[in-house]
């Protein structure tokens, strides 16, 4: 089987710039000295992850679970190594990026389509079962700035899930909304599980973790310390944050 | 290069529904909608001619058709290569999350602001026509899109190589004001380009000033220049030198290709870095 995510001696560098750096004269006048300081986030990963796969990523804060999201997405460039993600990419976005205040949940719907890639056409097809998954069908003309966070976050969730991807990238966000409203996407997220899409999620949350993923892998200081079943490796996560206090 | 443009292509659709966002949520809430975007370039022309007709005494005959034909150009430049300054910041939340070709964000801007600047001209060839009484040279006339088109080259270039820059250095969003209020007074909006003569007293032109030179390295002269030549031909406003206008084109036309060129070669050399910086 082809994997669908393959991540192969994956590095990635990020330059720290000091303090002023931003202005024109403070670039001026370090011309001639060391402007920067190489922080190398991720360090020689490598893992496949198959269609039907739900992986999460775990790991204290700053061992690049999120930029090694940022890398399968094709928003970052590796340093080194390769970061592949095959079919269609589905990212869940942020509460609210590329949503527009002033605009009415139709017109941000055909928005954040657009911009996670589908095509007018597509969201023309899929706009009614988006609205009636989001359960907005009372506000979908409202201007999105009435919306509370939960109606937005039900939107974002409903355009991403009707993307039908092959590979879905989720980033912390799958604990906002009500009982309800998460029953409802952990169904849906089992619907994409049999139906043989990828799933990587970084999550902090080890009930969500061991509920949802059928894999584990552990992030420590850009290395990967712990690959397999999630009662293990969670179990194993959390004996070493128990043991040095911070798990890292 | 190639591969870049034929991704963007890939995302047309995502650049139109931008544009789109662009163009409804500007006057979303507001009772005047696009008549805003006519209202300031207005009341600036009004104004200009109340100082420099009626106070001054200066200018060209029919000063007022003078300066708009100029005014409206001079409004899409202005608006798009300021917007497209503050393209890539104020969408950093999708920016790092999703990926897609970065040039669209400048390109919606610059696609927005040449919308409203097509709208804005018809009402220029309405006013032209119905107030003033301008009889338009259709062959000249024919020019026009080819200038549109040249100015929309040179701003897209303009605009991708500022909203590249900015990413980098907070400074460019000043320098880019401090330069457009500098352009402002050097792209010939008030004066002519060449010195004619108006029943009697000569009125001056930028070639015969000591700042002739202007006329050679930028690029707004020869387009707001070529404006005029195509649009008042007829209308008893004349910018001397006739026959020019095929050295004029030309001029534009190596600005307007160079800048899209190297804005575009620059953003796509950089694009990657935006998340990691901004």
């Amino acid at each position: 089987m082809i994997p669908s995510i393959e991540v192969a001696d994956l590095w990635k560098r990020f330059r720290l710039y000091h303090e002023n750096y931003g202005t024109l004269k403070s670039a001026l006048l370090q011309l001639w000295r060391n402007r920067s300081e190489d922080l190398w986030v991720l360090q020689g990963i490598s893992f496949q992850v198959f269609p039907g796969e739900t992986v999460a990523v775990i790991g204290p804060n700053g061992t690049g679970k999120s930029t090694l999201l940022g890398l399968l997405g094709r928003v970052l460039r590796p340093t080194r190594g390769t970061a592949v993600a095959r079919g269609r990419v589905s990212t869940l976005l942020d509460l609210g990026a590329g949503f527009h205040p002033d605009l009415t949940g139709t017109e941000n719907l055909y928005l954040n389509g657009c911009i996670l890639g589908m095509s007018r056409r597509e969201v023309d097809r899929k706009r009614e079962s988006i609205i009636a998954f989001a359960e907005l069908e009372k506000f979908i003309d409202v201007p999105l700035r009435n919306y509370s966070s939960g109606m937005a976050m039900r939107l974002g969730f409903g355009i991403a899930i009707h993307y039908e991807p092959q590979v879905m990238l989720v980033d912390e966000v799958l604990t906002v909304g009500d009982d309800h409203f998460q029953a409802k996407c952990y169904r849906q997220i089992e619907a994409l599980q049999r139906g043989g899409c990828a799933i990587l999620f970084v999550s902090h949350d080890m009930a969500v973790v061991r509920r949802v993923a059928t894999r584990v892998i552990w992030l420590r200081d850009g290395r990967i310390a712990g690959d397999g079943h999630p009662d293990q490796v969670v179990d194993a996560y959390l004996g070493a944050v128990a043991a040095v206090g911070g798990g890292g | 290069m190639l591969n870049d443009l034929r991704e963007l292509v890939r995302y047309r659709e995502l650049l139109i529904t931008l544009v789109a966002r662009d163009l409804k949520a500007r006057y979303k809430r507001s009772v005047l909608g696009f008549f805003w975007s006519l209202l300031n370039p207005l009341v600036q022309i009004a104004t200009l001619t109340v100082v420099f007709k009626m106070i001054m005494r200066y200018g060209p005959a029919n000063f007022g058709p003078f300066l708009f034909v100029a005014f409206l150009p001079w409004t899409f430049f202005q608006l798009a290569v300021m917007d497209a300054s503050t393209a890539v910041p104020s969408n950093v939340r999708i920016l790092k999350r999703v990926y897609f070709p970065r040039e669209v964000l400048p390109l919606a801007n610059i696609g927005a602001n040449l919308i409203h600047f097509l709208m804005a001209m018809v009402v220029l060839f309405a006013y032209l026509a119905f107030w003033v009484g301008v009889s338009f040279s259709w062959q000249q006339l024919l020019f026009l899109p080819l200038i549109v088109l040249l100015q929309t080259l040179l701003v897209t270039g303009l605009g991708l190589a500022v909203s590249c820059a900015s990413v980098y250095y907070r400074d460019v969003h000043y320098l880019v004001t401090v330069g457009l209020s500098l352009l402002y007074w050097a792209s010939c909006i008030f004066y002519p380009l060449y010195s004619y003569d108006q029943g009697g007293t000569v009125v001056k032109g930028l070639s015969d000033s000591p700042f002739w030179f202007v006329a050679w390295i930028n690029p707004l002269v020869p387009l707001v220049t070529l404006y005029r030549q195509a649009i008042l031909t007829n209308a008893a406003v004349p910018d001397g030198g006739m026959g020019v206008e095929g050295q004029l084109l030309a001029r534009l036309a190596v600005f307007a290709v160079a800048m899209l060129v190297g804005g575009y070669a620059l953003f796509n050399w950089r694009k990657w870095e935006f998340p990691e910086l901004t």
